[in-house]
């Protein structure tokens, strides 16, 4: 029985120290001041009840996480970003509950929480994920484990008190999509109210014919490219690429049909994660300390092929689909307009 | 069977929708094909084409910056640094053309859907239509691009012109280009004023124009 607590008690310490973040066997062993086959031993038991997984493995040495690890990707934030941005979430999520006597959806505890971190000034990491900007960390209230290491930071009458004020702006309503608008307009972040307006349109597209549905994409995809962010401009070739084979798909004369759209609908959200995950870790590097860059860089190298995986597999079909499509048959716009264009680009032909 | 080497601009001509005369041309010569065999260079269709509509990518990339954001400096992105001096007054005339324009969300749609569309008509063209790609760019034999330099101060045409002569010496071909100035019979010449090259290339392609060509009545 005695062994058997101790037992336990090791765990819990070795879950406690992982909830700093991802360690090696040896940064626990030093910590817990036990020896490597000790170490070794609890964390193949807490793998086996599925408590901690191994987050990279390489020749000389594993590093291991928490599988309730609160933090996107398990990146190797320091211990008090993690802790004050998990104290914001939490406290957010209880003052709007108690204030609106609701629950607060993940989506527009993220938004309210960016606003507080914006508010104050804080210092803490705000990534340009999917749905727009984000903490680095998905607080689940219901996980007492990870509530209960939850500190006060020593900021707390400033954040409660900016916690107030956002919770008090009337603009944010709490519920996901509106939460995600607001967030779009407030900070001007165009290139993801278009990508918002295109998935939306997505999801009415059976209140439309086939013929207005097709337009409306075209359109809203054009608007996506309008959109396009400089800063993104590493990977617009590839965001390129999808468009021109969308809209080929698209522009397809003879058919009435929606081909393809589900291809279509994949590849952008691959392409969406792709982008996304790289301006996360972008927006995420400069608040890793330095005796952490180097397996930060093994987490993003990791997460980059995963997504680009992902997405060549979607690409790669949207193309062929595009490739079966005799672009000759679709006509180039008409008009003086577009003579124009067409001439200018026969003009930068010469000494080519 | 005749075998056609075809320069670089004749695709693009063929891909454009205007009346062009040149496209007209273009449009005769191909839809002509019939049992003749169309040739491009490894150099035209792995570099200079790609080139080319990478180039063309960014100029539409720098205009929807710019019509996005008027506080935008115009090449101020990474990827501009490869644009001409050409491509820079190129985009500059579509940001004139559209701000004339009286219908300015027209506009943007048509640019966006030429050039894409350009874009699928020239990779549909080479899928569909060359029937062989000769010369790997890196087999092309250095004295005679060099010798050909010496005449025509422009690499791509040089390059180009130089694996039509190594391929006609493997197997006779004719050029076809709408390049009257550059590509001339003449040039073609000068190669057999060196020794070397005249014993390696005693025979020289013909060159024939897109202005000049006429359907052969069958």
């Amino acid at each position: 029985m005695v062994i058997r607590k101790k037992s336990e008690q090791i765990k819990k310490q070795i879950l406690d120290f992982l909830f700093e973040g991802p360690k090696s066997i040896n940064e626990i062993k030093e910590k817990l001041g036990s020896n490597w086959p000790t170490i070794n031993s609890y964390l193949e038991k807490l793998k086996e009840e599925g408590r901690v997984n191994e987050i990279l493995i390489t020749d000389k040495m594993k590093i291991y996480r928490r599988t309730d690890d609160p933090i996107y990707y398990s990146l190797p934030f320091n211990k008090d970003i993690r802790m004050k941005t998990l104290y914001i979430l939490s406290e957010i999520e209880k003052r709007w509950k108690k204030k609106k006597g609701v629950e607060l959806s993940k989506t527009a505890l993220q938004k309210l929480a960016v606003d507080v971190i914006r508010t104050c000034k804080l210092n803490l990491p705000i990534l340009n994920f999917h749905y727009g900007m984000t903490t680095c960390a998905s607080l689940d209230s219901t996980n007492e484990n990870i509530m209960d290491l939850i500190e006060e930071p020593k900021e707390k009458k400033v954040i409660i008190d900016c916690i107030g004020e956002v919770i008090s702006d009337k603009n944010h309503t709490g519920i996901a999509y509106q939460e995600r608008e607001y967030q779009y307009k407030k900070y001007k972040m165009s290139f993801y109210s278009s990508k918002e307006k295109l998935t939306k349109l997505f999801m009415i597209q059976k209140n439309k014919t086939n013929k207005e549905f097709k337009e409306e994409l075209k359109k809203s995809l054009l608007n996506l490219s309008l959109n396009y962010p400089i800063k993104l401009e590493k990977f617009y070739d590839e965001f390129e690429k999808f468009v021109g084979n969308v809209q080929i798909i698209l522009s397809k004369e003879d058919s009435k049909d929606l081909e393809g759209l589900e291809i279509i609908k994949g590849t952008l959200t691959q392409l969406w994660d792709k982008i996304t995950t790289f301006t996360s870790f972008q927006d995420s590097e400069e608040f890793i300390d330095k005796d952490k860059k180097q397996l930060f860089g093994q987490i993003r190298e990791l997460n980059y092929n995963f997504k680009e995986l992902n997405y060549k597999t979607y690409i790669e079909e949207l193309e062929s689909l595009a490739q079966e499509i005799d672009p000759f048959k679709i006509n180039m716009p008409q008009g003086e307009m577009s003579n124009e264009v067409q001439k200018l680009i026969l003009e930068g032909l010469e000494n080519e | 069977m005749m075998r056609y080497f075809l320069d670089m601009n004749l695709p693009i001509y063929f891909c454009m929708q205007i009346g062009h005369s040149l496209e007209k041309k273009a449009k005769l010569f191909i839809e002509n094909k019939n049992d003749s065999f169309f040739l491009l260079c490894d150099y035209i269709v792995s570099r200079n084409l790609p080139r080319w509509l990478k180039r063309q990518k960014v100029i539409l990339f720098e205009f929807n910056q710019k019509i996005q954001d008027q506080s935008y400096n115009l090449f101020s992105s990474e990827q501009s640094k490869i644009l001409f001096q050409k491509d820079k007054i190129f985009a500059n005339r579509l940001l004139l053309s559209y701000n004339q324009s009286k219908d300015k969300k027209q506009f943007v749609e048509n640019i966006n859907q030429i050039f894409n569309l350009l874009q699928a008509r020239i990779s549909y063209f080479i899928k569909n239509y060359i029937d062989e790609v000769v010369i790997p760019e890196s087999k092309i034999d250095f004295k005679l691009k060099s010798c050909l330099f010496t005449w025509l101060r422009n690499d791509s045409d040089v390059r180009t012109i130089a694996s039509a002569i190594q391929e006609h010496s493997n197997k006779k071909l004719t050029i076809i280009t709408a390049d009257k100035k550059d590509w001339t019979n003449e040039l073609l010449k000068e190669v057999h004023n060196d020794t070397r090259l005249s014993k390696d290339y005693p025979s020289l392609p013909k060159i024939e124009y897109l202005q000049n060509y006429l359907p052969k009545s069958h």
